[in-house]
């Protein structure tokens, strides 16, 4: 077992002073193993991507706990979280978050660099050689396609061999097409390297490719395509 | 319609508002202020002039007229003419223990014609009044300089005079202590009871005239030249007299101006940046309008509306923000100058701010906006982080900006010549600091960094962020340079002041010595043991001619636009003091030309040789011929040599040395120095030596230097003032910057700490950056703010006897500015922005 979340819950207080709250994870149960591929579901604004932060070590949950790593992130530091973050865990955003001032060959470096300093950009060019990029290395984010971008995000992603990889929605960004494609490649790559993945999305087509399918529904994780 | 738009831009991003509105209207504050200062002076002297001068015109000349040239004078106008006589001379006087130098003042009835003097006991002392048969006014300084107890009886020349009353406030004198010598008024009646009119002694005889109809004065100067060609008539109108009064105010506002630039010049850049990532962040909104049927003429009229409303509104806030600063300033001027000027805030001020803002507004939205308007279709596929944009024509956009620049200068400046140089000087720097910048920043970006990953990223963030960079570095490197420009420029001034101070400091100077004393005085000194210095002959003579063209008499334009017109006129009408002598002094050095005392050619010109300087602002050259008149005889002669004069040593010095055997004959009195041994008491020698004779008068020069002093102190402080304008003024606008940058980095930052960057890391990434940027800016501002005092030292101070000197220490207050902002920008913007922002914004989609 990788990871467990167990009676997790979070909610906003919005409006300042009237202190309304919405509870928007009540009461949170998983587990997941090494190897494992999950998929949640939900209806927009029903708290997956809030899930997915606070399992990312991004935000901090209200109540109950998640064992990453036989670690309680809970009790963890932000600087012990961001040691986490950096060498065991990744995240695919729906936006692909490229920072515009560096290639796709340096935003990749820019991870690995955390980790070695040799060999950093044999490395990364085999990255983008895999997601089928080299030849886009020196470009800024600015001139290259949504799905393009996607691409280096993804490869980006894989570059600290995490342990957990988290994705929101990889092909929300891109036309149907382009985000199949995008998605066959990520599952290509995370099953040829045996990766544990939750992904979070909206299609129900996608989820089907996972091994097992969750649900979040008014605040509560429920396994099964229902 | 599109006003409204552009009104309605303005309510939407209130921050970037605040900001942009704030740095403008700083930046705008020392020009209104030194503009507020400027009116009033200008006001002053053009309704004070007359009473200055206290006539329509006044002829000064060194002998009298005859009552016939008065008459063919007062011929020359239709309407009658009054004339009021009064005579002007040095003399000692001596009351006690005490002796001092005065200068006499005899007046006829008339005198003057306009404006007035204060009295203590009578009040004021106009026309009309007269001081009576045997009764004298002295100055009130006088008073206590003689230690007298009450208003007695005083002593001058061979006559005693009672003390009616004390000068309080006298008309027409001179400006920053034009006359370190008190004045007595008497009649000229009294006056002749003295016996001190007779030859040798420096009398000037003063013809003031009320004209009543208009006159002009070329026809004036045309008629007494022809008349009187033998009298070196100086005319003075009430203009001249005003701007000879406001000369060195002038000089000092002139110089503030500038400095009151360079701030609005750090304002605009800080706005120039603001507004670019204004617009970078409105890009969606003008491809709204665009795709909504606007043209680019449209859209360019909306944010172009947009600056002009920001000017304006920057205008107001500046006339606010400088309306008190002026009493401020109104309280350091009051120290040095006698013309009375009460500063006032004037409402011309407020318009000339708010059009500056609004027409600086105006053009920087060419370059700002325009290729905005373009890159909004051609960005879909290309990245501004790649080298792609013309520069030339991002240049070319900023030109009308750039001469609207000029043009400011030169209205500060109130010089074709000092405000374009500056402004070149100013330029070239930016022009170097930007090529440099984008020399070293490609070098950096296409180096293959080897080091550590923070200092990779903060290279990446610099070279990638160019013209950010760029323009922080700009505004950088014009501060520092700023800052160590003023310590230099004190410093140049303060040894410029110590300069007569350093060597062995004369006590006395002695003049109106005759030629039969010299001998005589010689041996006193020596009796005494009083080291004397000369007497050097010294001969009266006026310019004419040079290479048979004759110097311009007087600037054609009434009113002399600029400084260099006026610095010409008053050049040339200057009569001129001869000296010969058979050797130099040891200090004294030919620098060009030929050796001191070589015989003349036969049958050539006499040999003439000139202080260097003199001759290079008279545009003199070896070998020019010379034309002279001494007391109306013509004399001629060839420049042979320039000689480096040391005026510190303050011996008799000359402009022009002849060698003996060509001045001997002409009239003439002997000037000398003397130095005292530190025990001697001087005083005692000063009363000796008028016992003696009685005709020379003494001048002590260690005060005259003490009041110097105080004068250029208040410069200094004024100057100070500025600069912290300047200084506050640079560091909000830095500030403001670096806080726009971070904030605009912040989903950046935000994405490397979800890729696993520590708050550390992104801290260790900040600093590097803005420690490289700061560093390299400083050094490089510090190098131009040396060179920039250096030229400014070489525009405004031409006539300095030290020069430029180097002053190791003038950088530090540029670096500790630095590490300043350094710290502020780290604990106020950095620390604040990196460890309190949520990661997990990204999730959110924003
Ligand atoms: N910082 C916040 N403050 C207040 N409310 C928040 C905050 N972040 C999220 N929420 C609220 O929490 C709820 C869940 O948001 P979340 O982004 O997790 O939804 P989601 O399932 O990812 O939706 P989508 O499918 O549209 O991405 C939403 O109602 C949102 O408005
Ligand atoms: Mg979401």
């Amino acid at each position: 077992m990788i990871l467990k979340v167990e009676k997790l819950k979070k909610s906003y207080s919005i409006g300042g002073r009237r202190k309304l709250s919405i509870d928007v994870l009540k009461d949170v149960n998983f587990e997941i193993q090494k190897g494992e591929t999950i998929a949640i579901l939900g209806d927009s604004g029903s708290g997956k991507s809030t899930l997915l932060s606070i399992i990312g070590g991004l935000d901090r949950a209200d109540s109950g706990s998640v064992t990453f790593l036989d670690k309680e992130l809970g009790n963890l530091s932000e600087k012990e979280l961001t040691e986490l973050r950096a060498d065991s865990l990744s995240i695919v955003f729906q936006e692909y978050h490229l920072l515009p001032h560096l290639t796709a060959l340096e935003n990749i470096e820019i991870v690995l660099e955390l980790h070695e300093t040799h060999e950093v950009r044999k490395t990364a060019l085999r990255l983008l050689n895999q997601v089928g990029l080299q030849e886009r290395a020196s470009h800024f984010p600015s001139e290259l396609s949504g799905g393009e971008q996607q691409r280096v995000a993804i490869a980006r992603s894989l570059a600290n061999n995490p342990q957990l990889l988290l994705a929101d929605e990889p092909s929300g960004s891109l036309d149907q097409k382009t985000g199949t494609k995008v998605i066959d490649l990520f599952f290509d790559l995370v099953k040829e390297r045996k990766m544990t993945l939750i992904l979070v999305t909206h299609g129900r087509e996608l989820a089907k490719r996972c091994d097992r399918i969750f649900h979040l529904e008014e605040g509560v994780l429920v396994q099964g395509d229902q | 319609m599109l006003f409204k738009m552009a009104l309605r831009e303005i309510k939407k991003i209130s921050r970037f508002h605040f900001f942009f509105l704030i740095s403008l209207s700083l930046g705008m504050t020392g020009i209104i202020i030194v503009k507020n200062f400027k009116f009033s002076i200008e006001k002053t002297i053009n309704q004070k002039s007359k009473k200055f001068l206290g006539a329509d015109l006044a002829l000064s000349l060194i002998s009298p007229f005859k009552k016939e040239d008065l008459i063919k004078i007062k011929s020359l106008f239709k309407e009658e003419v009054q004339v009021s006589e009064s005579i002007e001379l040095l003399t000692m006087i001596k009351a006690g223990e005490k002796a001092r130098l005065v200068q006499v003042k005899g007046v006829d009835s008339l005198y003057p014609f306009y404006g007035s003097m204060k009295l203590q006991k009578t009040g004021t002392y106009k026309a009309g009044k007269s001081i009576g048969e045997d009764g004298i006014i002295i100055q009130s300084e006088l008073k206590e300089q003689l230690k007298l107890k009450k208003l007695d009886f005083l002593g001058i020349g061979k006559s005693r005079f009672k003390i009616k009353d004390l000068l309080i406030d006298d008309i027409g004198q001179n400006f920053m202590g034009g006359s370190f010598v008190p004045r007595v008024y008497l009649s000229l009646d009294s006056l002749k009871k003295t016996k001190l009119i007779q030859f040798g002694s420096t009398i000037r005889y003063f013809y003031l005239l009320k004209i009543k109809e208009d006159f002009s004065l070329p026809d004036i100067n045309a008629f007494l030249k022809e008349n009187f060609p033998e009298k070196n008539i100086r005319v003075v109108t009430p203009q001249r007299k005003g701007q000879r009064m406001g000369r060195g105010v002038n000089y000092l506002s002139d110089f503030l101006g500038l400095t009151a630039l360079i701030s609005l010049l750090l304002a605009v850049s800080a706005n120039f940046y603001l507004y670019r990532n204004y617009l970078s962040n409105r890009s969606k909104d003008m491809a709204v309008l665009k795709a909504m049927g606007f043209g680019k003429l449209k859209i360019f009229t909306i944010y172009f509306y947009h600056l002009l409303i920001l000017g304006l509104l920057a205008g107001v806030l500046s006339f606010l923000v400088a309306a008190p600063l002026v009493l401020f300033v109104n309280f350091i001027v009051q120290n040095f100058t006698p013309l009375q000027i009460i500063i006032q805030i004037s409402w011309k001020s407020f318009f000339y701010g708010s059009f500056i803002c609004m027409i600086s507004n105006a053009l920087c939205a060419l370059p700002l906006i325009i290729p905005k308007l373009d890159s909004s279709i051609t960005s879909l596929h290309s990245s501004k982080f790649r080298d792609r944009y013309s520069q030339k024509k991002g240049m070319i956009l900023f030109i009308p900006w750039a001469l609207f620049f000029v043009f400011i200068s030169i209205d500060l400046s109130s010089s074709y010549r000092n405000g374009p140089l500056f402004c070149l000087f100013i330029f070239i720097s930016l022009l170097i600091t930007d090529r440099l910048g984008i020399w070293i920043l490609n070098l950096l970006g296409k180096a293959r960094l080897r080091g550590h990953i923070i200092f990779k990223l903060a290279f990446k963030n610099m070279t990638r962020f160019k013209t950010e960079t760029l323009i922080s570095l700009m505004v950088l490197v014009l501060l520092s340079s700023m800052l160590t420009l003023i310590p230099q420029l004190n410093h140049v001034m303060v040894e410029e002041l110590s300069y007569f101070t350093k060597g062995r400091t004369p006590h006395f100077f002695l003049i109106d010595i005759q030629k039969d004393q010299v001998e005589e005085l010689r041996k006193f000194c020596e009796e005494n043991n009083v080291e004397l210095a000369g007497p050097s002959p010294m001969v009266k003579a006026k310019l004419q001619s040079l290479n048979g063209k004759p110097f311009e008499q007087y600037s054609k334009k009434k009113k002399s636009r600029t400084r260099e017109a006026e610095m010409n006129s008053f050049l040339r009408n200057r009569p001129i003091n001869l000296s010969y002598k058979e050797k130099l002094y040891k200090d004294e050095i030919i620098v060009k030309g030929r050796a001191f005392g070589e015989k003349d050619e036969k049958g050539s010109l006499p040999g003439v040789s000139l202080e260097e300087r003199y001759a290079k602002r008279l545009k003199i050259k070896i070998g020019d011929e010379i034309g002279m008149t001494v007391l109306g005889l013509p004399l001629k002669a060839k420049v042979e040599s320039f000689r480096k004069v040391n005026w510190a040593n303050l011996k008799p010095n000359f402009f022009f040395v002849f060698k003996p055997g060509v001045l001997e004959n002409y009239p003439q009195t002997f000037l000398g120095t003397t130095f005292h041994d530190k025990d001697k008491r001087p005083y005692g020698f000063q009363m000796k030596l008028l016992d003696k004779f009685p005709n020379v008068s003494s001048i002590n020069l260690k005060r005259n230097i003490e009041k110097t002093r105080t004068i250029f102190n208040d410069i200094v402080l004024s100057f100070r003032t500025m600069t912290f304008v300047c200084l506050f003024v640079g560091v909000f606008v830095i500030w403001t910057i670096f806080q726009n940058q971070i904030e605009q980095r912040i989903p950046d930052y935000n994405l490397l700490k979800t890729l696993g960057f520590s708050p550390d890391h992104l801290k260790k990434i900040g600093i590097a950056e803005v420690g490289l940027l700061i560093s390299f800016a400083g050094l490089f501002g510090i190098l131009v703010g040396y060179l920039l005092s250096y030229s400014l030292v070489a525009i405004f101070f031409r006539n300095m006897n030290e020069g430029w000197s180097f002053y190791p220490w003038a950088f530090l207050p540029a670096v500790l500015s630095k590490a300043l902002i350094a710290f502020l920008v780290y604990r106020f913007v950095f620390k604040k922005v990196i460890e309190e922002k949520a990661p997990n914004e990204l999730l959110k989609g924003y």
